[in-house]
């Protein structure tokens, strides 16, 4: 592909190239494959001594790889450990490698700034200690929910959740805006096993929303494309019938606002 | 061609994914792409056949089709799974 000859910075590191200490650079490879990484991205992967990245689909662990051949993936997630602890592991990773002079880029799928812990434990640590720590913007799948669903869910105001949070933290929202919960698929799963649906968990979190909702009230399963030949997925269910609902760890439920959800159907 | 350069060409090349949009059989069969492979990657979101999160069909099916095409054994064989971000 053309711009992929722009590869490797003309055959330098950062590190042959500046005198100052080891930096670390936290980018995100959005959610569609190579259509979201962007320019500046693209530049900062290929231009560091070392690259970690978490990939979700073998094609963009081989295009870093293309990128800059000094890339690794993060370790895998502890088996039967709280996923924290993966993240503190990745962290020092991150932290040990800039403090040995590394020029190092963090690569993570999605946003990285949006629920990645190992980016603000890493960011919070090596600026304490006076290292430079970028944080580049990226695609999120709020970013690709926006553009997909076909009507502007910030027009009345929105909120945002991580569907733990609404979970186990009694969070209070405003029930006459739209609500985004993320990673519904995943609720109450604190470990390695992201991929198997806690039930209990998701029927506490549709009893709440029913709650405030009503049984019938319309809501969206919504997955962003990963690939160009896909198309996002947006399929409308009720509160009553969520539990049940098919989702994944990708899934992000979008509650509209009570008087909003059928307006929505009847265009459907 | 790979399932890989399919998935760039149209990542960077518009006039492409307007072909692939009016015609993706076609489009992906022009380049070479078996009837299963163009099921696997033109098939939308079906969950069991195109989510590695939510399925194994990801790793015993889906990924075996895409490694094996673009001839590139992907190192992390070991079930990752992620959620959105």
């Amino acid at each position: 592909m053309r711009w992929l000859s722009h590869a490797r910075y003309r055959g330098f590191t950062l590190t042959e190239v500046t005198a100052s200490k080891g930096s670390l650079t936290i980018v995100g490879l959005g959610i569609k494959y190579m259509s979201h990484l962007t320019a500046e991205t693209r530049t900062w992967i290929e231009s560091a001594d070392q690259v970690y990245y978490v990939a979700v689909e073998p094609f963009s662990a081989d295009l870093i790889g293309e990128l800059n051949a000094a890339s690794t993936p993060f370790p895998n997630y502890l088996k039967g450990e709280p996923r924290g602890k993966t993240y503190q592991l990745w962290t020092k990773l991150l932290v040990d490698d800039v403090k040995q002079g590394k020029h190092v880029c963090a690569a993570f799928y999605g946003h990285p700034g949006m629920y990645v812990d190992t980016s603000y434990q890493a960011l919070e640590q090596l600026r304490n200690e006076g290292y430079t720590v970028r944080m580049l913007p990226a695609i999120s799948a709020e970013s690709c929910l926006f553009a997909d669903f076909g009507e502007d869910l910030s027009a009345e105001g929105f909120c945002s959740y991580e569907a733990c949070q609404i979970l186990y933290e009694e969070r209070i929202w405003d029930l006459t805006t739209n609500l985004i919960v993320w990673q519904i698929g995943s609720v109450g799963v604190g470990d390695e096993n992201i991929h198997s649906v806690d039930k209990s968990a998701l029927q506490s979190l549709c009893h709440l929303l029913i709650e405030r909702y009503g049984e019938q009230h319309q809501v969206f399963i919504y997955e962003a494309a990963q690939f160009a030949t896909q198309k996002p997925r947006i399929d409308a269910t009720t509160l009553a019938e969520l539990v049940d609902f098919p989702m994944s760890a990708k899934s992000t439920l979008v509650v509209p606002r009570k008087e909003h959800a059928k307006r929505r159907m009847q265009q459907n | 061609m790979s399932v890989k350069k399919i998935l760039e060409e149209l990542a960077t090349n518009a006039k492409s994914q307007i072909e692939f949009e009016q015609a993706p059989e076609a489009f992906l069969s022009a380049r070479g792409l078996t009837a299963e492979e163009i099921e696997l990657i033109s098939g939308g979101q079906n969950p069991e056949a195109a989510h590695p999160s939510t399925s194994t069909s990801w790793n015993n099916t889906v990924n075996d089709v895409y490694t094996n095409t673009v001839n590139d054994v992907y190192n992390n064989t070991d079930n990752r799974v992620f959620e959105a971000n």
